[in-house]
């Protein structure tokens, strides 16, 4: 069930309407087995493989906790890791591996290399749960966990259907005690909730989905060959629809998750906005880039070591942050362009300590929209590294990436343009403006905390801009593919 | 902003006034968008067929489609034509239907961007909500024909019958959401509609995008081996066949010409199709027959072209009308 999809909504309102009605014990009952329902809705055949990864996850934990030896310990630990990274390799990576070992060998002059052509399904939303899941039983290898005491909370804190499919990926020590403790209706937070899905359904329907009609046209060459007018198109039009794709969905999930008593992590704070790589990460898939920090960036050593030692960790956690996106190089490379953009970033950020040249001064001087002509500069930067590095994220392969940045040294333009470009400045200027106001109020959504008066009349007009200008239904959240 | 990103410390408590305020903040908007939808459901389902000229000229054609056999020679035939942009284009309705009045009384049923699902569906509906044609004809290139997709939304809205849309779902592998979609589509206009009225604002909003979505539509050209199109066409026309043998129907399938590399050898292909399946299908003018000035944007045919290819149509019509060894002919 897609978020914007109009069944979605009959299920989200049954279950509400339902949920409501039922004890505390019921409640988590019923919403297991809702979430299982919608887990079997995308594709009944993995409702096995969640089952059973959640049960030996369980078990593990509380062996984990039982024992006092450290071997026994760590050998739990290590069942349970390898069933979820295993599981996770098996079914995201192995097809990838065995393809990229084919071309290897192809072009080390091994003709038919005959390896197996692999062509495995990618149970939804594995790669959420798989990190849900790990975060869970390392914290309690860790001992900053208490164990679920009971298979259902634990079942639930892993199956909530509202984040199974594409996260924000929970924190156990966040998510766990919520499900733990008893839920009650709350009026703000269920208010909060319609909010955030009607707001979340504007940044998806209309802003994501009207961009990725172009950007698709430009990144399958409707447009024409590369050129710097369709490089533009394509980069910008994707950098505003992956935005809106994904913030809209975490927003559509928070929101569901509130109208059930729960409460999500933020996933997004006005990325575009960063002044710094490092300050993009910050506001970027929240929940995915703390859960690199914490599992992953400080496991290596963080920044402990020498300063060869900390890039290298860098480097290597946005690389497998890349990976972990999808089986294809164009993510590693997108992930090694962050990691490599965070390396210059902690190579630079540390001389604009020594005092402001006159240059920055003057720079510092004037103000555009309450922030300096300094910050807007810095902004500006980072956005376009930033869309840069989104068009290997975007094209099918590398080759098909370069040859799209080729177009940055040709002009070319069709009076077609002119269209394009209007309709990107309608779709992206919206959002960027939306995001303006949200970090200037630290809101997030418009007039979150403003009058009655304020919100029914916004959240009227955004549903209505819903209503009239959604994009084709067909376009999927881009993050559920992974 | 209320959440966090690191612990689960419980909300504040709020006071019992501000939790009504709250509570009627929520019923407040939650009605509001009840009643955006409901309007945009009443505009769609009995405002656009009145006041929109294309809803308008869809529904008077349904209704004269499925109302009783229309005034005509009383040895005239009634047909039904079906059919898209091609058809719309491509066919001078007024100067066909005075070449062949004396022989069959023809009815148009147009609907934009439509393939073979579309109208197998259609076609269904068509007849089960009483059109009692003798002749079923549907107008699709070779490409459209064999094609296995739906319109979408539209299609489940205008011309789907509810049973058929799971039908529909299995056939074209459709996840539970599509389908669930199209059913849900199917019961509410403002969701079949949705794509029209956003077309309609956005070219309202940017006019410049009629120059830009015929980029973006551009067609991909059919990747199917000649072999599997004559088998797949093979199928299809059996099928229709079959749908309109249901209601004592004959069915005729009416290729047009259209400027397409692959139009020649596809054109070909469901010709064998259908002598391959007993089943008339005719080529007025093939693809072949045409100059690039025939076209106005090298699909649709231009004034001279229609022209050309409707007498033709006109004259094959006849000569079917008059074929006494054709089971359907009176």
């Amino acid at each position: 069930m897609l978020f914007d999809s109009p069944i979605y909504f009959v299920f989200l309102t049954l279950v509400v309407l339902v949920y409501w009605q039922l004890d505390t014990r019921q409640k988590k009952l019923f919403l297991l087995a809702g979430s299982y329902f919608f887990y079997g809705w995308w594709d009944w055949r993995f409702l096995g493989l969640i089952a059973l990864s959640t049960i030996v996850d369980f078990y593990c934990a509380h062996l984990i906790v039982r024992s006092d030896d450290a071997g026994t310990r760590r050998r739990w630990l290590i069942v349970s890791l390898a069933l979820n990274l295993g599981f996770l390799g098996y079914f995201k990576y192995c097809g990838f591996f065995v393809d990229s070992l084919a071309h290897l060998l192809t072009g080390m002059g091994v003709e038919n290399p005959n390896l197996p052509l692999l062509n495995i399904l990618l149970p939804p939303g594995i790669s959420f749960y798989t990190f849900q899941a790990v975060a869970y039983i390392v914290d309690v290898y860790d001992r900053r966990l208490k164990p679920a005491d009971s298979l259902t909370d634990y079942a639930l804190f892993i199956s909530l259907f509202p984040h199974l499919i594409a996260g924000p990926i929970q924190r156990p020590d966040h998510l766990l005690p919520q499900v733990q403790t008893p839920r009650r209706f709350d009026a703000e937070q269920f208010h909060n909730g319609v909010m955030l899905i009607v707001w979340g359904l504007f940044r998806k329907c209309v802003i994501a989905d009207n961009c990725a009609m172009l950007a698709d046209g430009a990144f399958s060459g409707k447009f024409g060959p590369p050129s710097i007018v369709v490089l533009a198109i394509g980069a910008y039009a994707f950098a505003w629809q992956i935005y809106g794709d994904f913030s809209g969905y975490s927003m559509i999930a928070r929101g569901s998750a509130n109208l059930l008593g729960y409460d999500f992590m933020v996933n997004f704070r006005q990325p575009y906005l960063a002044t710094s790589l490092q300050d993009f990460w910050r506001r970027w898939h929240i929940s995915l880039s703390t859960w690199l920090r914490d599992y992953l960036y400080i496991r290596l050593g963080g920044n402990r070591g020498t300063n060869i030692q900390t890039n290298r960790n860098l480097f290597l956690t946005m690389a497998i942050g890349g990976l972990w996106h999808g089986a294809n190089w164009t993510y590693v490379v997108w992930g090694a362009l962050h990691g490599i953009g965070l390396m210059i970033g902690r190579a630079i950020l540390p001389n604009s300590d020594a005092g402001p040249s006159a240059a920055s001064s003057w720079l510092q001087r004037y103000r555009l929209f309450g922030d300096t002509l300094g910050d807007w500069l810095k902004r500006l930067a980072v956005f376009h590294f930033v869309c840069l590095a989104w068009v290997f994220f975007r094209a099918a392969n590398v080759q098909s990436a370069v040859e799209f940045l080729s177009g940055i040294a040709v002009w070319h333009w069709r009076p077609q343009f002119a269209g394009a470009l209007i309709l990107l400045a309608m779709f992206s200027l919206p959002l960027f403006a939306i995001d303006l106001l949200n970090e200037r109020r630290q809101e997030e959504y418009p007039f979150e905390k403003a009058e009655h008066v304020w919100q029914v009349p916004s959240v009227a007009a955004v549903f209505a801009a819903i209503a009239l200008v959604a994009g084709s239904g067909a376009n999927a959240f881009i993050y559920f593919q992974f | 902003m209320r959440s966090y990103t690191s612990n689960s410390d419980a909300p504040p408590a709020a006071d019992t006034a501000p939790r009504m305020t709250l509570r009627r903040r929520t019923v407040h908007a939650l009605v509001a968008l009840a009643v955006i939808f409901l309007v945009a459901e009443a505009l769609c389902r009995f405002g656009a067929p009145r006041w929109v000229a294309i809803e308008a000229g869809r529904e008077q054609e349904y209704r004269a489609a499925i109302a009783a056999a229309p005034p005509g020679a009383a040895s005239a035939k009634r047909a039904l034509i079906m059919g898209n942009s091609l058809l719309n284009e491509g066919v001078n309705l007024k100067s066909l239907r005075m070449q062949i009045s004396d022989d069959i009384n023809l009815q148009r049923v147009m609907i934009e961007d439509t393939r073979y699902f579309d109208w197998l569906y259609g076609t269904k509906k068509l007849l089960a909500d009483g059109a009692r044609p003798d002749l079923v004809i549907l107008v699709n290139s070779p490409d459209q024909f064999i094609a296995s997709t739906l319109r979408g939304d539209y299609t489940a809205y205008r011309m789907m019958r509810f049973r058929d849309v799971f039908a529909a779902g299995r056939r074209l592998s459709l996840s539970n959401t599509q389908m669930a979609d199209l059913a849900l589509s199917n019961l509410s206009a403002a969701l079949g509609q949705r794509t029209n009225v956003r077309r309609r604002v956005m070219l309202a909003i940017n006019p410049k995008l009629r120059e830009m979505m015929p980029l973006l539509t551009a067609r991909p050209e059919p990747q199917i081996a000649i072999a599997d199109a004559v088998e797949v066409a093979r199928q299809r026309l059996l099928e229709m066949q079959s749908v309109a043998a249901a209601y004592n129907a004959r069915f005729i399938l009416i290729i047009p010409p259209i400027a397409d590399k692959t139009a020649p050898a596809l054109t070909d292909a469901i010709t064998e199709a259908g002598q391959q399946a007993g089943v008339t299908v005719l080529v007025p003018v093939h693809p072949t027959q045409l100059d690039r000035d025939d076209y106005a944007d090298g699909y649709h045919l231009n004034a001279i072209g229609a022209k050309i290819f409707t007498d033709h149509l006109a004259e094959q019509l006849r000569n079917l009308a008059h074929d006494k060894t054709n089971p359907a002919t009176p």
